[in-house]
């Protein structure tokens, strides 16, 4: 087999006496010790065997080699020849080397078993041929590989430039790039592209090796970045982030605290780019609350059929916005069956039902009489509502079985409708969609608070009439209103043109009474 | 191991020593250098259940260099970066926000070390990363709410007993800081009437984690002598430390103990290279199945304010995948044309959340959730290095969780990407 560089079809002898001249000149620049051809690196047990001695030595860093030497890797041993040109040669384990001549005209060696891959320098005077049993490599100026096996079949891998590789029965085939071709006795094989199929024996590329290098480096990143990435979906699964009708973002925390046994204090933090908000809703219970509040929770609204194993007697709950606060409190809490008190106004025909943690309508067939289906709630005997300490409405009383006949209210501010008043000014639903507006106002004027009360989803879009279309009891309206987010801003004469603004979880709303 | 609720970059010096031990007489000598680089520019849109995000750019760079001092030692620097204007369907697409930009960059070194007289490489490494995230109008990047950090070093061991299959064992240790999210509980202050929002022990930097990873990874073909087949598997431990998330208990208030998961997974795969021949031209065909196992354990609970429900073990989970896919390449062995196509079905079983109906009630069942993927490329050259690239995923997700007020757990997602890649 011959492998010959194409270059060397195309000497020019004008190009090869200018670099004749230059090589001179650098040769005689140069010291010394750059000239030699001198073993660089080795691994493992690496022998050397001195020409015309007969007895190998272990090789040591930086022994020069001259023609004749010859090298002998073991197993896992390796070896790096370096020449004056730069060019080098890798001597891979289990492989037997010998260097036949080296100089400034030509580099000649043998591979007689095992693999090396060279590196060569472009350089038009100078030969470089590496033998194998079977054939002669003359290169120039390229990188490759060569596998020399037992019994002397040899194969030739590229990684870069264009080689002629002949065999001993005259055939000639060009490889370039990556492709690689084996030689036996019975001639050349077929040319493969090394990139191709599972190749288990052909060295990797300096840039293949790089690219390997990289693809695991960003494997490994995509696994520590998913870590990362579940922490933020875990937020968004419990609703910690959602966005408004403005198209802010609003993170949301909702927790309970148990100050006493017998209280719990559920909290709502809305927190945006600009601003934080908060509601709370403080209650305590006739008895000390379960280390599982769900059941005495549920009965916050009140019970069907008998009266709540357990009620409030009290509670404050407020809104905030840090600098602005709408507080009320309530005290005096007691049981009442509201269906059948003889007052129409306070019958309750659909009620959270404990027993099946569902909505339910209920039968209300004589409000303001008797007979109806009994729904037990909590009344208190004290009851003021307050915008930054400003009282807007109150009432007090003694024990209590109907809070329009047996109270005394202080009513500073009254809900406006139209047509008594008009937009903006007054009570009214936005067209079309779930912005309902709250006006309330004293007599003057003077003293008043607005709502405006938004249904939307997490994405900030306001819910339309026809997502709630056909809903007609309060029940299924409440069930469908649980499936979105409840946005409340609210303003008063007192707030200074400031506004609390909270976007909560309806059921909250619902659950504490401030959704009827 | 003990928590630490403080940062502990007294973690990493040992890595960094042995990092600096590793490196420190690696010669300068006959260095070679490999550039390697990669960048991506594309446009394209994404769709998830009946919205559609507005058409927007990807662009990504891989940019890093071999230097190989000698036989022994090679040092590979490298940046990653990446801006990303298309929500992918993997993305957190359950929160339904369509608008999303992304930006991130990565620096990393990672230095090789081949042993003498064996087949091992000691590959020790440090990177930082950054990613910038804008979900929102009011957010600007640089200064999103998900934003986080990553630093971390690792050691990795390869043995590459037949060239190019290998075994691998590695050990990373990296924390996750997101330094703009702390928990609002924690700067809550007082109410109105001077008694505290907060609870008792509320944590601040809830998502900073502490990360230590062990993994085993390695690849071998079958038969061994007359390769038909490449069989790859990986497994991986993760222990993961949140410092200063503290444990939910069973009347919603916090425990003086931090949360703690330990993720395990287990990977597979056969492939299968077949050479073929695709428009009268030489044509490699590889195919493959993967399969996947994933445990997470963690000793955290949540308890759900809203429906008053304690739920322990909100967070462990046992996950599996599995699917096929299919790439083929010709052409110019170094550039080729390709066509791939894969499809993948996973499953991830909540062991302690339970599921709830439309309204939030909470049933009995524990939550699930199936993902069914399916993606296509192509990819042709129009110029040296330089190929025309399409790329589509969908995704369809299902879940017993019907109560999606505030995430999707049951939707489809469709990206597609058109776009030109550059590689050097």
């Amino acid at each position: 087999m011959r492998v010959k560089s194409r270059d060397a079809e195309r000497r020019n002898p004008r190009h090869a006496r200018r670099a004749f001249l230059g090589v001179f000149l650098v040769s005689l620049l140069l010291p010394r010790l750059c000239a030699a051809t001198s073993i660089t690196a080795t691994e493992g047990r690496v022998l050397f065997l001195k020409s015309g001695s007969y007895t190998w030595a272990e090789v040591v860093r930086g022994q020069v080699l001259a023609g004749g030497d010859q090298l002998k890797t073991a197993t896992r041993a390796r070896a790096t020849v370096t020449f004056d040109d730069g060019s080098r040669v890798d001597v891979n384990p289990g492989s037997v080397f010998i260097l036949q001549e080296t100089g400034p005209q030509a580099s000649e060696m043998t591979l007689a078993l095992g693999s090396m891959r060279a590196w060569i320098a472009k350089n038009l005077n100078r030969r470089f041929q590496v033998r194998t049993p079977t054939s002669v490599c003359a290169v120039r100026g390229t990188e490759f590989a060569i596998d020399v096996g037992e019994r002397g079949e040899t194969r030739v891998q590229m990684f870069g430039g264009l080689l002629a590789v002949s065999d001993n029965k005259g055939n000639e085939v060009l490889i370039r790039d990556t492709q690689r071709v084996e030689v036996t006795a019975q001639g050349l094989g077929r040319v493969v592209d090394s990139s191709q199929g599972t190749d288990r024996r052909g060295p990797e590329s300096a840039r293949d090796a790089a690219k390997r290098e990289v693809g695991l480096e960003m494997t490994k990143e995509e696994v520590q970045v998913a870590a990362a990435l579940e922490q933020k979906n875990a937020v968004y699964r419990e609703g910690k982030a959602l966005i408004d009708v403005n198209g802010k973002r609003v993170r949301v925390e909702e927790y309970i605290v148990r100050p006493a046994d017998d209280q719990f204090k559920l909290v709502v933090l809305n927190e945006r780019a600009d601003r934080f908000d908060y509601f709370f809703y403080h209650g305590t219970f006739n008895k000390a609350l379960p280390d599982d509040m769900s059941s005495a929770l549920r009965q916050m609204s009140g019970c069907i059929g008998a009266a709540c194993d357990y009620f409030l007697i009290s509670y404050d709950t407020g809104r905030s916005n840090t600098v602005d606060k709408v507080v009320e409190t309530a005290s005096g809490g007691h049981q009442v069956e509201v269906n059948n008190n003889l007052e129409a106004r306070d019958a309750v025909t659909a009620a959270f039902d404990s027993a099946t943690d569902r909505w339910v309508s209920l039968n209300v067939s004589n409000p303001g009489g008797v007979g109806n289906e009994k729904f037990y709630q909590t009344l208190f005997d004290n009851y003021s509502i307050k915008f930054n300490d400003v009282i807007h409405q109150s009432w007090t009383g003694s024990n209590i079985q109907n809070t329009y006949a047996d109270v005394t209210y202080t009513n500073v501010t009254t809900v406006q409708y139209e047509p008594s008043c008009a937009p903006p000014n007054c009570t009214y639903t936005e067209e079309g969609v779930q912005h309902q507006i709250v006006y309330a106002e004293n007599a003057s004027g003077a003293i008043w608070e607005k709502y405006d009360n938004y249904i939307i989803s997490d994405e900030g879009k306001i819910a339309k009439f026809s997502d709630f279309a056909g809903i007609t009891s309060g029940s299924a309206y409440k069930t469908t209103l649980l499936n979105w987010n409840y946005q409340q801003i609210v303003t008063a004469s007192e707030f200074s043109g400031r506004k609390i603004d909270l976007v909560v979880e309806p059921k909250i709303f619902i659950k504490s009474g401030l959704i009827p | 191991m003990t928590s630490c609720l403080t940062p502990c970059p007294a973690r990493f010096a040992f890595l960094g020593a042995a990092f600096a031990v590793l490196l420190a007489p690696a010669r300068s000598a006959a260095m070679e250098a490999t550039p390697v680089l990669n960048a991506s520019l594309a446009g394209g849109q994404y769709f998830f259940k009946n919205q559609k995000g507005s058409f927007s750019g990807n662009a990504a760079l891989t940019a890093a260099a071999m230097f190989k001092f000698d036989e022994r030692w090679s040092l590979l620097p490298m940046y990653s970066g990446s801006y990303q204007g298309t929500k992918g369907v993997d993305d957190g697409v359950g929160a339904g926000t369509l608008f999303q930009q992304q930006m991130d960059h990565r620096v990393s070194a990672s230095a090789i070390r081949r042993l003498e007289g064996s087949d091992w490489k000691l590959k020790p490494s440090v990177s930082y990363k950054r990613e910038f995230l804008k979900e929102t109008r009011d957010e600007t990047l640089g200064k999103g709410l998900f934003d986080f950090e990553k630093i971390a070093a690792g050691l990795e061991a390869e043995n590459a007993y037949q060239d190019p299959f290998t075994y691998r064992l590695a050990f990373d240790v990296y924390r996750v800081r997101f330094p703009n999210y702390e928990s609002l509980e924690s700067k809550s202050g007082v109410d109105p009437l001077g008694n505290p929002l907060g609870r008792e022990l509320a944590s601040k930097r809830v998502l900073d984690t502490y990360n230590y990873q062990l993994s085993a990874s390695g690849s071998r073909p079958a038969p061994y002598e007359d390769p038909k087949f490449v069989l790859s598997g990986t497994y991986s431990f993760l222990y993961q430390d949140f410092l200063d998330q503290r444990l939910v208990n069973l009347r919603g208030q916090f425990d003086d103990s931090a949360r703690k998961d330990f993720l395990q997974s287990v990977s597979g795969s056969i492939g299968r290279p077949i050479r073929t021949r695709v428009l009268g031209e030489d044509a490699r065909l590889d195919l493959s199945l993967g399969l996947s196992l994933a445990y997470n354990r963690s000793n955290q609970n949540t308890y759900d304010a809203v429906f008053s429900r304690y739920v322990p073990q909100a967070y462990s989970y046992v996950s599996f995948g599995a699917g096929p896919a299919a790439n083929c390449s010709w052409g110019d062995s170094k550039q080729p044309s390709w066509l791939s196509g894969s499809f993948r079905w996973s499953r991830q079983n909540f062991l302690g959340r339970l599921a709830q109906d439309g309204e939030g009630l909470y049933g009995s069942a524990k939550q699930r959730q199936d993902r069914y993927s399916l993606s296509f490329g192509y990819g042709h050259p129009i110029a040296p290095k330089l190929t025309v690239t399409v790329r589509t995923n969908l995704l369809w997700a299902q879940s017993n969780q019907k109560y999606e007020k505030t995430y999707s757990y049951t939707y489809r997602a469709i990206s597609y990407l058109l776009g030109v890649n550059y590689e050097y």
